[in-house]
């Protein structure tokens, strides 16, 4: 058998054949995957010139992710006063520990991870004397706005999706502490499982069964609006 | 629900695209066969759909300025406290970047160590009492010696203590008899530079002037010294012994040579009381020039040797 022969007999296998269409297969859902976010070459310049004491570097990156973590924090600790609380806690957290760290995971994991960690800790010292007053909730409504995900809408969906809103957002608080960052931080904050276990510091595992467990009880919860 | 069936937690994963591959594929073959499923699936798919169109709280600008400038504030107060610490961080900076740190740090600390420890241990506050062959190797040895003192021993009449630091503080007790004070003596004389601990030493050392190293000592210092009160006091010594070779040459050269009116004199008076045609040649060569030599050499020859206690 010459070389010639050799090849064609190569290609016609059916192991051959098999192989290619499933490299086919495998490339072509690794392209249609969403890509990771990945921490960009001027991130990592912004983190090594904080690093080194850059005050500008270190706010320049506060200001990529500020707005979200204020969001977060808002979602975590139920009100405005003490997401400011958490969002100043949190950056000032980052601001002392920045020096430490070493690029082992992406900044925005690292500094989710501090807002968690500050939320959490902060909701657990307010849970003994939480409550509420007129004027915190009159400036929660000033200081924040509800984008409707579609503005054409009819009004009695409007009305409707506000209920659920209102359903949703009692059952969140009514979730234990864990499930409850967790069902935040996949359904809002659209992190990956993978990500969310980085940032509460556990197994994959555990963070799918927090994920589950949220998402029953939000479904038993509101079987009246969505006829299960 | 049968087991082959897929759980809602599975179904809920597959949904959010967070099963494995192998896992995934499973799910999506069963899904294709099962209506159960399939209405489950669709369940959970309108489940999620509320969450994905839930709106999401937006911060407003006037919140979110104010929470930013709040925390500018809090990272300029915490800047103007590490500006005060960095006055020693920037000292530190300073430091030769080739003398390696780590090796600086523990130089410092094995210093300060030694030092406290130096502080700490008793031989700095009592003398080290040397047995006289210690102390005459310690004199003999190249370690630099000083601060010698000369007192007589209150314990002992007839004693003398030396006491003379080389690392550390020593004292050398005992009396003239011994060769070995006689040789600390003499070293005090040579070395020794207060002029009080010379002079007292050569008081000392008049008790035993015919030790050959105590002469030597004397005739060194008639020499070299500078001070004309200890010249003057070796000479007057060295007068007491018997004339020898090496006494007469220092006479003659201190006759000549010594600056100090007083010590010439005394050099004189000595010369005089000897017999030898030589030294009386030189005297009366000198005598040509010198009025007080010319006016004792004629007293000696009338009365004998005199000793005249006017000035020259």
């Amino acid at each position: 058998m010459d070389s010639r022969e050799g090849l064609f007999y190569l290609l016609s296998h059916k192991k051959f054949h098999n192989f290619v269409q499933t490299f086919l297969q495998t490339e072509k859902s690794n392209i249609t995957e969403e890509p990771e976010r990945t921490m960009e070459k001027d991130e990592r310049d912004l983190v090594y010139q904080a690093q080194e004491g850059n005050q500008w570097a270190f706010e320049k990156l506060i200001y990529k992710y500020d707005r979200k973590v204020l969001a977060l924090a808002f979602q975590l600790v139920g009100n405005t006063e003490d997401a400011k609380d958490v969002y100043q806690e949190a950056f000032m957290r980052a601001y002392h520990k920045i020096k430490k760290f070493r690029f082992e995971s992406d900044f925005y994991t690292w500094l989710y991870r501090i807002v968690v960690n500050c939320a959490i800790s902060y909701r657990k010292k307010r849970t003994r004397h939480h409550h509420r007053s007129l004027e915190q909730i009159s400036e929660g409504g000033k200081s924040w706005h509800w984008m409707p995900a579609d503005s054409g809408a009819s009004p009695e969906t409007l009305v409707l999706n506000t209920e659920l809103k209102e359903q949703i957002q009692s059952t969140m608080d009514a979730l234990p502490l864990m499930q409850r960052v967790v069902f935040i931080l996949r359904f809002f904050q659209d992190f990956k499982i993978k990500e969310i276990a980085q940032i509460i510091g556990c197994s994959e595992g555990t963070v799918k069964n927090y994920l589950f467990r949220s998402t029953q009880r939000m479904r038993k919860n509101l079987s009246s609006y969505v006829n299960f | 629900m049968k087991p082959n069936h897929t759980s809602r937690r599975q179904l809920l994963l597959y949904l959010l695209g967070e099963l494995a591959p192998g896992e995934k594929k499973a799910v999506k073959e069963h899904l294709s066969t099962c209506h159960q499923c399939q209405r489950l699936m669709e369940e959970e798919k309108r489940l999620l759909k509320i969450f994905k169109n839930q709106s999401q709280p937006q911060s407003s600008e006037m919140l979110l300025e104010k929470c930013r400038m709040h925390l500018r504030e809090r990272i300029r107060e915490e800047s103007v406290v590490k500006t005060r610490g960095r006055f020693w961080i920037s000292i530190w900076g300073r430091i030769p970047s080739q003398i390696p740190t780590k090796q600086l740090v523990t130089a410092t600390v094995i210093f300060l160590f030694g030092l406290v420890l130096g502080r700490l241990l008793p031989y700095h506050k009592t003398d080290r009492s040397l047995s006289s062959q210690e102390a005459i190797r310690a004199l003999q040895s190249s370690m630099p010696i000083g601060h010698f003192r000369v007192v007589p021993s209150n314990e002992r009449p007839n004693q003398v203590e030396i006491y003379f630091s080389t690392v550390q503080q020593n004292v050398l007790r005992g009396n003239l008899q011994d060769p070995n004070i006689r040789y600390a003596l003499s070293y005090a004389l040579v070395k020794e530079p207060s002029d009080n601990i010379r002079l007292k030493t050569i008081g000392l050392l008049e008790e035993a002037p015919e030790d050959e190293l105590v002469q030597k000592a004397l005739i060194h210092t008639l020499q070299n010294d500078e001070n004309p009160g200890v010249r003057l006091k070796a000479i007057k010594v060295l007068k007491t012994l018997p004339v020898n070779e090496s006494i007469k040459r220092i006479l003659i050269s201190t006759l000549f040579k010594d600056p100090n009116a007083g010590v010439r004199k005394e050099a004189t008076d000595a010369l005089n009381r000897m017999t030898d045609p030589e030294i009386r040649s030189i005297l009366q060569n000198k005598a040509k020039e010198d009025e007080y030599i010319q006016a004792l050499i004629s007293s000696t020859k009338k009365e004998g040797p005199v000793s005249l206690r006017r000035k020259m």
